[in-house]
């Protein structure tokens, strides 16, 4: 959104990053509440084949288009990447299906603005999770475990899209992993540099389009052998 | 000689001597034609004398040459798991590495770099 409002001149430039696959039935109500905020919207449009793009050139955000679907960890590393480049000195990452609220963002990037710490973590178990199916909760508990295995971080929720770096946290952490499991590579990558990080109670409200729209309990189990994989890799 | 032995051995031979001529040629990654070499020519021993297998099981301590070639089909499998599994997250990787260049750099075109704007008390405030 060309940012009217928006922080800056001695105050801090905020940039959302907001990664969308196929979201045209949500996206411009994300938009309109996050807009009414002043922050910098960056819109990563990865490959969508629906009107996602079309909607968010029509709410003003900046709009950078994948020409094919690369899934979200490369959208994420994309949008990051722009965000710096148009001078971010905070960038918050935000999901495009409308489980976030835009009224957790002032608590979630205040540690980062006083110095207090170099990423913030959204956090659903510390904070809300509505309509959260039972399943989704067991698969995220077992997440939980698995990182701490993993990555040593002491974290209460993994795969949560909300979170905020500090420009310099977003210069160093590079997202090599395009789909799903760039959520457990951030927190690895948090761990190997020794960043200095926390949680932040947030709010993720479940709809039944966002159910559909997001990972299924099983996916857990690809996840954590494509991390495990990776690791045999390095 | 039985019939399986009269088609299999000429065409594994003849695979491993071309494999042998590539690679003397200079026309292969060295290691890589070393290996697929020595794989058709002992495919081809094998074929030609059958307890071979189990002359060298017996030596390794493994008993039976059948189980000698499992463990080396498994080994291979898993080699070769590894191997493809690496090269195809290579590749999509330097897709994404594309597509992000691409993506990056009409985004850049397109948009300026960030407006100040005047400081509102209301809004965050950096700290350095």
């Amino acid at each position: 959104m060309s940012h009217p409002g928006a922080p800056s001149q001695g105050r801090a430039k905020i940039a959302i990053v907001i990664p969308a696959y196929n979201e045209a039935p949500v996206i411009e109500d994300v938009l309109d509440r996050l807009g009414i905020l002043g922050y910098h919207l960056v819109v990563v449009d990865d490959g969508s084949r629906d009107a996602t793009a079309a909607k968010a050139r029509r709410a003003g955000v900046v709009l950078v288009s994948h020409p094919i679907n690369r899934g979200q960890g490369a959208a994420l590393q994309t949008g990051i990447t722009v965000a710096l480049a148009l001078g971010a000195d905070v960038v918050v990452t935000f999901d495009a299906d409308g489980q976030h609220d835009p009224a957790d963002l002032p608590a979630l990037v205040a540690p980062i603005l006083t110095g207090e710490c170099d990423v913030t973590l959204g956090s659903r178990f510390r904070g809300r999770a509505e309509r959260m199916p039972l399943g989704r909760r067991v698969m995220l508990r077992a997440a939980v475990w698995f990182t701490w295995l993993t990555s040593s971080l002491r974290v209460s929720d993994t795969h949560n899209g909300l979170r905020a770096f500090s420009r310099s946290a977003a210069q160093r952490i590079r997202i090599t992993m395009d789909g799903m499991a760039h959520a457990s590579e951030i927190l690895e990558e948090i761990s190997a540099l020794k960043l200095r990080w926390r949680e932040v109670p947030v709010t993720v409200r479940y709809s039944e389009y966002s159910l559909a729209k997001g990972q299924r309990s099983s996916d857990g189990f690809r996840i954590a052998a494509q991390v495990l994989i990776e690791k045999l890799h390095r | 000689m039985t019939l399986f032995q009269l088609i299999t051995f000429p065409i594994a031979l003849a695979v491993g001597l071309r494999s042998a001529f590539r690679l003397l040629r200079g026309e292969r990654h060295r290691l890589r034609g070393v290996l697929a070499t020595l794989l058709w020519i002992a495919a081809a021993i094998t074929i030609l004398i059958p307890n071979a297998t189990t002359e060298i099981a017996n030596r390794l301590g493994i008993g039976r040459g059948t189980d000698l070639v499992t463990y080396l089909v498994a080994l291979a499998f898993l080699w070769s798991w590894f191997y493809f599994h690496q090269k195809i997250t290579r590749t999509a990787r330097h897709v994404t590495d594309l597509s992000r260049a691409l993506a990056v750099e009409r985004a850049l075109q397109q948009y300026p770099p960030f407006p100040p704007t005047p400081p509102k008390s209301s809004g965050p405030d950096l700290v350095d």
